[in-house]
């Protein structure tokens, strides 16, 4: 009995092994993108949107026959929204998987401790995290997608103070993502001669969040900023109007997606916050430079993977930057040895230096030396949660 | 203004003590008639919360959602007891730790795959209208929360002290082997108290639900600090259910008074300072814990 079986087996390993070496000898050996998100954890409500456009992305440019003749391979690591599973998921993807550019990243806290890995790696990162320490001071080897905070904020203020908003709390996750929306909120709020009436944190994956709402009501506040992610995000907006709070809410836009709508239900109408061009694509002008790519990643977005998400702007940018950098490099290069991905990547961080315009999701990105980020301040459009979805504000 | 800002933090404290009580009965009545440190309990609330979300996410309406819920956890429960605790030969407390705890991940893992990561939020039983206390406003699914507990430390009592079957569970914690002696099925007893465990964390789960959220990695928290609360009671009842609401005031009102940046760390500290006082008093757990070799 043994026997038979045994041989089947064989058999099958041994018509695998041929069937993937043809599949080798027939194809040159593609570019290997590491891709780091969190798929569990806390942040993975945007995680996971950033490497299915991450995937989009991918998939459009094999589907066109790839890059210098060679196709792109996602390596995926999930870091699970934790600074130590960062750092090793992408020492691993520089030096075990031997990719030729880190993409993803949309977790402020794993970005900024991953960059540590990258530089000393020599490995070019182009990061979707809200955060702009990550680029700014310029770092050699790391780039980021995401539009300044500030600008994004500036246009939610404007927002509250249009509504009547006489004195604005900010709540924010005591994380590196909610510190950045606080001084950021405070730094344009500063610039108008406006003062936070009052700033309360709290700690990722809490589950009660009243004493906060609590001093915020005491402190007499008609407008609340929240800059924390889906989860939390939704527990402060339901929390504030089980309480009582009657005031306007808004946020940074980290809450953007369908999860954020399920949880709040009807206590989120209101809620102001902004987004990339791409979450409202149908709505843009013809003669819009970014229409054409944002419908494209709209449509592609939500036919393979369901309701689109805010991640799936950075995660496709990230993949866009790296792709155009590739295609200027020595096609002769082979990523199958490591002493050429050692040279695609320097290649691909001064080609990313020099691509002039790039039309992208986030924006028209015009990298330079000086600036790693590229975006100009008009990235960004209002938003406000209306009959249980988001519209133009 | 004072008052009734000291009244919302206490509701609020109140609220995730009565859980952490909830909780905390669930790994007593384990520990103390089987012995095992479940560490898995955690994971039977994450069941119950995220169980009926599922439910009422297929178009149940709420209570058959809340009854399916339960009954789910209650099985798993059991299964749990029949197949990865019995079976083990050489039963110790270490054992059953890295058992229990290896089970809670395989079931996080399984609702990890089948419901996926997002949060998951259950509309409030009663409605959202508040009640106000003065300033302070009192959501109505606190109520079912607080009524929640005090129906099962009451109904546990009274379950214990005055039922034949509840005897023969006391009988078990104090001594198995005698128990074993007289014609108490102890196989039957535990399985039993896996169940119970079960069904009283998905219970759990289910009233917290609307009010933090639920998820597939909520369990492992609140099924810590249900632990803490255990210790701190000394694995009784009431004990319990005491110190589950004086940590729950006390992350509420710490809170609201010195800092919520603090909220966690200064219920941890206190928890620490109390366990480290109470080594001196460990002699009469341990001999608990003996007991059963």
């Amino acid at each position: 009995m043994r026997r038979p079986v045994l041989s089947v087996f064989l058999t099958c390993a041994i018509g695998c092994a041929l069937v993937s070496g043809l599949g080798y000898a027939g194809d040159m050996a593609p570019y290997k993108i590491g891709i780091c998100v969190s798929l569990t954890g806390p942040a993975a409500s945007i995680g996971e949107p950033e490497r299915n456009g991450a995937l989009v992305r991918i998939n459009d440019i094999n589907a066109a026959g790839g890059i210098n003749g060679r196709k792109l391979e996602a390596v995926v690591d999930d870091e699970q929204g934790a600074p130590d599973k960062a750092v090793i998921g992408t020492k691993r993807l520089i030096d075990v998987e031997k990719v030729v550019a880190l993409a993803g990243y949309e977790y402020s806290g794993a970005a900024m401790a991953a960059i540590v890995p990258a530089e000393a790696g020599s490995t070019p990162m182009v990061v979707g995290c809200v955060t702009e320490k990550t680029w700014m001071p310029t770092k050699k080897w790391t780039f980021s997608v995401v539009p300044r905070q500030k600008d994004a904020y500036n246009i939610i203020l404007d927002s509250f103070l249009q509504q009547g908003a006489k004195k604005i709390a900010c709540i924010y996750v005591d994380a590196a993502m909610g510190q950045m929306a606080r001084e950021a909120l405070s730094y344009v709020a500063d610039q108008r001669g406006i003062k936070l009436a009052v700033e309360e944190k709290y700690s990722l994956g809490t589950s009660d969040i009243s004493p906060q709402i609590t001093h915020i009501k005491s402190a007499g506040a008609d407008a609340i900023f929240i800059g924390g992610y889906v989860p939390d995000a939704a527990m402060v907006v339901k929390t504030a109007r089980a309480l009582g709070f009657t005031g306007i809410i808004g946020g940074d836009q980290a809450v953007l997606g369908p999860e954020f709508i399920k949880l709040v239900g009807k206590d989120g109408e209101g809620f102001i916050t902004t987004t990339p061009k791409a979450l409202v694509a149908g709505e843009l002008d013809e003669s819009d430079p970014q229409k054409k790519v944002a419908t494209d990643l709209y449509e592609k977005y939500t036919k393979e993977h369901g309701v689109f998400a805010l991640g799936g702007v950075h995660g496709w940018d990230t993949v866009n930057l790296i792709s155009e950098a590739l295609k200027k490099t020595d096609p002769k290069l082979d990523p199958a040895k490591p002493e050429d991905v050692e040279k695609i990547r320097v290649q691909v961080r001064d080609n990313l230096e020099n691509l002039g315009s790039v039309i992208g999701q986030n924006g028209i990105f015009n990298i330079t030396p000086d600036n790693h980020n590229g975006l100009g301040q008009k990235s960004h459009v209002a938003l406000v949660l209306k009959d249980g979805s988001w519209k133009k504000y | 203004m004072f008052i009734s800002e000291t009244i919302q933090y206490a509701i609020s404290g109140i609220t995730s003590g009565s859980i952490y009580a909830i909780v905390g009965i669930c790994w007593s009545t384990v520990f103390l008639i089987s012995g095992v440190l479940n560490f898995s309990t955690g994971e039977f609330v994450m069941l119950g919360g995220m169980l009926t979300w599922l439910f009422i996410s297929w178009g149940f309406s709420l209570l058959p959602a809340i009854f399916f819920g339960v009954a789910c956890t209650v099985i798993v429960a059991m299964l749990m007891e029949r197949i990865v605790i019995r079976p083990v030969r050489y039963p110790s407390e270490t054992t059953f730790l890295l058992i229990t705890t290896a089970a809670g991940s395989v079931i996080r893992g399984i609702v990890l795959i089948a419901c996926g990561s997002d949060t998951r939020h259950i509309e409030p039983f009663l409605g959202s209208s508040p009640i106000m206390i003065g300033d302070a406003v009192l959501l109505p699914q606190v109520i079912i929360v607080v009524s929640v507990l005090v129906l099962i430390a009451g109904g546990l009592v009274m379950f214990l002290d005055h039922t034949l079957f509840g005897k023969a569970l006391r009988a078990s914690s104090i001594n198995q082997v005698g128990a074993r002696l007289i014609g108490i099925k102890i196989n039957r007893v535990r399985l039993f108290c896996f169940g119970l465990a079960g069904g009283m964390g998905a219970i759990a789960g289910i009233v917290i639900a609307p009010i933090e959220f639920t998820g597939y990695s909520v369990g492992l928290m609140e099924g810590l600090k249900g632990l803490v609360v255990a210790l701190l009671g000394g694995w009784t009842i009431r004990g319990t259910v005491v110190a589950g609401l004086a940590l729950g005031l006390l992350e509420g009102l710490g809170a609201g008074f010195i800092s919520t940046g603090w909220k966690d760390a200064l219920a941890l500290f206190v928890m620490l300072t109390f366990l480290i006082i109470r080594t001196l008093d460990l002699t009469s757990i341990k001999k608990l814990v003996y007991r059963h070799e």
